[in-house]
């Protein structure tokens, strides 16, 4: 009757996931009983808890906890900071727009939680089984979270689409880690970085894996061709929803697919004419396309689809010595510039539930100048014009493709940028024209306060990129 | 700081706070008006005392960097936000302020009763400070944002009149800022690859550094012989790797060919905008641009052969274009595109300071041309077809002075400004560079833009008035003053740089350290026949236009010349069809190719129809909605899978 | 290192063999006389009445989902009380944890009325 031992736990290294998991499951219960025109509390209270969590980050101890499952370092307090952040900005936009159509539910912010829980697990992750946990948590919960506007068709036509494709890619992703599992004898990054086969039928066995990792975490960040989803989900996702799952899950994703580069070390050669296919595949796609979407939402999701391609060129520059500060950087700057776009967008809807087109950008600047300065803001970015945070992240990735010696990437990345900017010009353009008959949009202190925030992160960012860097200095 | 630095540091400070005061606080058309030129003038004072200030150090120690803060220091990426001022930003800062402060005065009048003063005046400051950022950044990373800032702005501008569906000649402003800022973020693109290649090669993008020793221009000479493989495009140096993207830069802001259709549709905007655009901002920064890395260029004579040759060609057909305008505003246009050729072709053969010369001769006439052809709009009630004009000497008679001014300047006719400047790039084309076949098409170039100008005095100011519905008038209000100090500089700017003193030449020689020059008897002779032709080829012009066929000459008339020419002419007229070919081979084809990737990738196009139009009519589409939804995610799921078999498949076997 | 794999390809081999082998003897051998009584959907010998695809209601489901999500946590017990000496304290603390969170599920599931049939 020996005793078995648990795996000791360091509970500082989890510090974030267990504020944030254990407020969402506290925060369910207490939701029960907030009336339900009050539930602005369940959402006060849940942007305490993930400003707690965010503050928590500095505090929490590097290392690696639970029998080597997760994980917490200097680069990690960064990608949690940026989830973290788009989580509280989105509870903010939630809390204002599902309210006014009508459709606000405690369990939003619940789900909401526990998605950011997954994106926390997902950056943290240091084994296959952590991965895919934080993939699967984040996954189901935003599956309802697309389809709680519930007597809306579009919402739930969104939802279910995403649920399929989801569990077709997740299926993808346990096949991947069932192989790589088998040919090395291991779930743990690190240990499976040591026993990466040489030859033989392991070695195929195991890159087919890692293939089919890629394309389970590549579905999530819509990489073409696994892209197709995209559109559709972020059209029909109530706005607010759109903005947190486009970021959020968007980063979170990225940050497995950079673990799993890294763990390949120097055998991600192997893998990179795949990353650069599908880099390339998807930038132009991404901003190909975009140019005859009217909706404004599914502009949007083109968009952020091109700049996934932009992200995994990053990934690629970054297999090299110089680092993963490209990606990590464009990604936060993404993250501003879309939570400043989609904020837009959701105050324009207001209590509509009609979906926004080109047109109803037009004669924006008479009804809205503050709101259209932002929008402005946002799309200078989405088109990389300095000084705004998105040019910098395009500078930051292409110079490090171009560094790892990927010359012709840069190049096509560069003109894609170039080419992309039409798209962006056209809405520009479409605000500061025209007159409009519709009403002037009134901002509620939270939305106010939110678009704000992320107005002066593009710029500020922008013009002052180390403050990036010092969050993860104020961590070591 | 120095008290020079303080000085330096006010000249773009101030443009931006008259930005932010007009953005963000300031209401009424006066005030926003007097700000804005306030500020620029302010600018302007801080650029002469620093002007006087750089004067008085000697001539090594006339460079001085500001470090002002660090923006990026990302692993060998270390890029200090400094300003940079030396004699070449001195001359350009001179430039940008004094025209722009012109410019803005002028504006006062001439946007008076526009429905959104506020807007103008804000971006006019938010375009000077840019163009000053970019010509005073001591790295190219804050040059690229100067250079980004002054697309960002011309787009901004151009399309200020969006709600005019059409302003002469059948240009829609929105589309023309949009053509605008996307033909130069290709030239920007080009900007942005340069700078990869020198950061990756040399790990900076400082000019000089911070000692005026380290910044990569110091580390070229070692890099010269580094050959760079382009696979089957063969092997080209570094730096001449580095320089061909320059040019690509420089073709898209500089308008040259076979960028340069955006510029003549850039008239969209109000007039000021453009005579910015033309003569102090924008344009100038590809020129500004090559000067600036001129080390660069000598060391890489492949890509200066290229200069040459693209700065001459387009030197012709801005000329021949502007030949063939009836839209008064477009004949200056081309003809900048013309002028900016000749400085191009200029800084191709070596010939910098002769480039800078008729950059800032230029950018005074020019700005004289454009703001007096305002005058002239906002005196006919926005007509611009010069067909329409006629007999304006005797209606506008101050307007008429200070036209003549300028095109005599712009012909290159002695002793106006622009004789000398050009002069001078043709004199280093025949005698230093020896180029005989650049020589002579510049100078035919040349010929043409005396005779183009001849005709438009001839066609606006000459005889009687054509239409009398217009009822041409002169009031010219805060107008006056920008156009006759601008008159005056037309007259007097080619002091400058006169041949035997060779001021600016001497005052440029620490940045740019060309060889004294000597004047020889035979560039006397030279300059003659020159301006003996250019004269004659006016007088022709005007002889033609004047004359008989004056009268003839009708609202939607053919140009006389147009009989003989034919399908040449209308050639010319196009901008000899570049547009054309674009909208052809670029434009139409990448629709279809987003039209058919959308179809491809987003069977949802259809899909989406079917499922808003049944949302909306419930019941019989209902049926039809269901069976498209499970068709689309199907298909979503096949190409899903395609993906997963490609990834698979390149795994197992090529792994 | 291909050979491991030889016996698992047996396998396979042999059972589509036997899949395919016992079909087609049953084809090829037995009679095959229809009437109506074979050709009725087998219901564990009950009459067939109406249709399949009959609508019943969303509580039936309801129930079902809480019953299996239930059911599987259920199981995470039996492998805990065949050690949950060795465990110890530990062990205790980490299953009250996990039944505590089943709690705040069921009170949330209870509190909405999915547990009330009307």
């Amino acid at each position: 009757m020996a005793q078995i031992a648990l795996p000791s736990i360091d509970y500082m290294v989890i510090l974030q996931i267990l504020i944030i998991f254990g407020s969402a499951t506290a925060l369910l219960l207490i939701d029960l009983f907030i009336p339900a025109n009050q539930k602005k509390i369940t959402a006060l209270l849940a942007l305490g808890a993930t400003i707690g969590a965010l503050v928590a980050g500095p505090y929490s101890n590097s290392g690696v906890t639970m029998a080597n499952a997760v994980a917490f370092g200097s680069s990690t307090l960064i990608v949690n900071s940026i989830i973290l952040f788009a989580t509280a900005i989105s509870i903010l936009f939630a809390s204002d727009a599902m309210h006014k159509q009508g459709i606000e539910r405690g369990e939003t912010y619940v789900l909401m939680l526990l998605a950011t829980g997954g994106m926390l697990l997902l950056a943290q992750g240091a084994s296959l089984i952590t991965l895919f946990l934080g993939l699967e948590l984040l996954s189901i919960a935003l599956y309802i979270l697309t389809a709680i506007a519930y007597p809306r068709i579009a919402s739930e036509e969104a939802g279910l689409k995403y649920l399929i494709i989801g569990a077709f890619g997740a299926g993808f992703l346990v096949f991947g880690i069932a192989l790589t599992f088998g040919a090395t004898g291991s779930l743990v990054l690190s240990e499976i970085a040591t026993r990466i086969p040489v030859t033989g039928i392991e070695r195929s066995l195991f890159f087919t894996g890692i293939g089919l990792m890629l394309v389970g975490f590549g579905y999530k960040v819509s990489l073409v061709p696994f892209h197709m989803w995209t559109p559709d989900v972020y059209q029909g996702a109530p706005t607010s929803i759109t903005s947190f799952m486009a970021v959020g899950s968007k980063v979170a994703g990225f940050i497995a697919i950079i673990a799993l580069v890294q763990m390949l070390g120097a055998e991600a050669q192997v893998i990179t004419p795949v990353l650069m296919g599908i880099a390339v595949l998807t930038m132009l796609v991404g901003s190909i396309v975009a140019i005859n979407q009217t909706s404004l939402k599914r502009m949007l999701a083109y968009s952020s689809i091109s700049h996934a391609g932009f992200v995994l060129l990053g990934v690629l520059g970054s297999t090299q010595a110089t680092g993963l500060r490209a990606p990590i950087f464009y990604l936060a700057a993404y993250t501003l510039t879309n939570l400043a776009a989609f904020g837009v967008i959701m105050v324009l809807e207001g209590s509509e539930e009609r979906d926004l087109t080109l047109a109803d950008l037009t004669g924006l600047w008479t009804r809205n100048p503050w709101l259209t300065g932002i929008m402005a803001l946002a799309l200078l970015s989405l088109a990389g014009v300095p000084p705004t945070v998105g040019f910098l992240g395009k500078f930051l990735v292409i110079s490090a493709v171009w560094q790892s010696g990927y010359m012709w990437m840069a190049i096509i990345a560069a003109f894609a940028s170039a080419f992309a900017a039409f798209f962006y010009v056209r809405a520009l353009l479409s605000m500061f024209s025209g007159t409009t008959d519709r009403p002037r949009m009134t901002l509620d202190a939270r939305s106010s306060l939110a678009l704000l925030i992320v107005a002066v992160g593009i710029i500020a960012v922008g013009l002052m990129p180390w403050s990036i860097n010092a969050i993860a200095l104020a961590g070591s | 700081m120095t008290q020079l630095s303080w000085f330096i540091a006010l000249i773009p400070a101030i443009p931006l706070l008259g930005f932010l005061l007009n953005a963000l606080f300031v209401k009424g058309e006066k005030a926003n008006g007097l700000i804005a030129s306030v500020a620029v003038a302010g600018a302007f004072g801080a650029a002469i005392a620093a002007v006087l200030g750089l004067n008085g150090l000697d001539e090594a120690s006339r460079q001085i960097s500001i470090p002002l803060w660090q923006w990026l220091a990302v692993g060998k990426l270390d890029v200090a936000f400094g300003l940079y001022y030396d004699p070449l930003t001195a001359v350009m800062t001179l430039l940008i302020t004094g025209v722009g402060t012109l410019i803005h005065i002028f504006s006062v009048t001439y946007m008076h009763g526009d429905a959104r003063p506020r807007r103008y005046f804000a971006y006019l400051n938010l375009f000077v400070f840019s163009m000053l950022m970019l010509v005073m950044s001591d790295n190219l990373l804050v040059l690229f944002l100067g250079w980004e800032g002054v697309g960002l702005c011309s787009f901004l501008l151009i399309g200020h009149w969006f709600e005019r569906k059409s302003v002469q000649p059948g240009i829609v402003p929105s589309e023309a800022a949009a053509k605008a800022f996307v033909v130069n973020r290709i030239g920007d693109a080009g900007l942005l690859l340069a700078m990869m290649l020198i950061l990756s090669r040399f790990g900076t993008l400082s000019f000089y550094g911070p000692d005026g020793n380290s910044g990569f221009f110091s580390k070229l000479s070692e890099a010269s012989f580094t050959m760079v493989n382009l696979g089957s495009l063969g092997t080209v140096s570094v730096v001449s790797g580095i320089a061909f993207l320059m040019i690509l830069a420089v073709v898209g802001k500089s308008a040259q060919l076979p960028l340069f259709v955006w510029l003549p549709d850039a008239m969209a905007g109000p007039t000021p905008v453009s005579a910015l655009i033309h003569a102090a901002t924008m344009v100038t920064a590809g020129v500004y641009l090559v000067v600036r890395n001129h080390m660069l260029f000598d060391l890489a004579p492949d890509a200066a052969t290229w200069l040459t040759i693209i700065g001459t060609m387009t030197a012709l057909i801005g000329a021949t274009a502007a030949l063939t305008q009836f839209d008064i505003k477009r004949v200056l246009a081309y003809s900048t595109i013309s002028q900016l050729g000749f400085m191009i072709a200029a800084t191709g053969m070596g010939a910098y300071t002769a480039a800078m010369y008729h950059l800032l001769t230029h950018g005074l006439f020019k700005a004289l041309l454009f703001l007096a052809a305002g005058a002239i709009i906002h005196g006919l009630h926005d007509v611009q077809d010069m067909r329409r004009m006629g007999g304006l000497a005797k209606s506008m008679p101050t307007i008429y002075r200070v036209y003549l001014v300028g095109a005599f300047a712009l012909a290159g006719i002695f002793p106006f400004a622009g004789f000398w400047s050009k002069d001078e790039i043709l004199v280093h084309g025949w005698f230093n560079a020896q180029s005989i076949t650049t020589t002579v098409v510049l100078l035919f170039s040349s010929l043409l833009t005396a005779f183009y100008m001849g005709r438009q005095i001839a066609l606006t100011f000459a005889g009687e008035a054509r239409d009398n519905e217009l009822h041409a008038h002169e009031h010219l209000g805060t107008m006056k003053w920008p156009l006759i100090l601008l008159a005056i500089g037309a007259v007097v700017g080619g002091l400058i740089n006169l041949p035997g003193l060779y001021t600016l030449h001497d005052w440029l020689r620490p940045v740019l350290h060309e060889p004294t020059e000597l004047y020889t008897v035979g560039m006397g002779v030279f300059a003659t026949i020159t301006t003996l032709l250019a004269a004659g080829s006016g007088y022709l012009a005007y002889r033609i236009y004047s004359g008989p066929a004056l009268a003839s000459i009708k609202s939607g008339a053919e140009d006389p010349a147009h009989y003989y020419l034919g399908d040449i002419w209308k050639g010319f007229e196009l901008g000899w069809g570049v547009d054309f070919v674009y909208q052809r081979f670029f434009v139409r084809p990448y629709r279809a190719l987003s039209e058919y990737v959308y179809e491809v990738f987003d069977v949802q196009a259809i899909d989406g129809i079917l499922v808003e139009g049944s949302a909306r009519s419930v019941g019989a589409l209902a049926r039809l909605k269901s069976q498209a939804q499970n068709g689309s995610v199907r298909t979503y799921a096949f190409v899903f899978l395609i993906g997963v078999v490609l990834v698979v498949g390149y795994m197992v076997f090529g792994a | 290192m291909l050979d491991a794999y030889v016996p698992l390809l047996a396998m396979v081999g042999i059972a589509v063999f036997i899949a395919v082998f016992v079909l087609s003897v049953s084809r090829i051998l037995g009679p095959q006389k229809a009437t109506v009584r074979k050709l009725a959907p087998y219901e564990s010998g009950m009459e067939p009445i109406g249709d399949a695809m009959a609508r019943f209601p969303i509580k039936f489901n309801l129930v079902a989902m809480l019953f299996i999500l239930f059911d599987v946590e259920v199981i995470f017990f039996f492998p805990y009380a065949l050690v949950y000496r060795q465990l110890g304290i530990p062990g205790l603390i980490e299953m009250g944890s996990f039944v505590l969170v089943l709690l705040v599920g069921l009170t949330y599931v209870w509190k909405k009325g999915a547990l009330t049939w009307d």
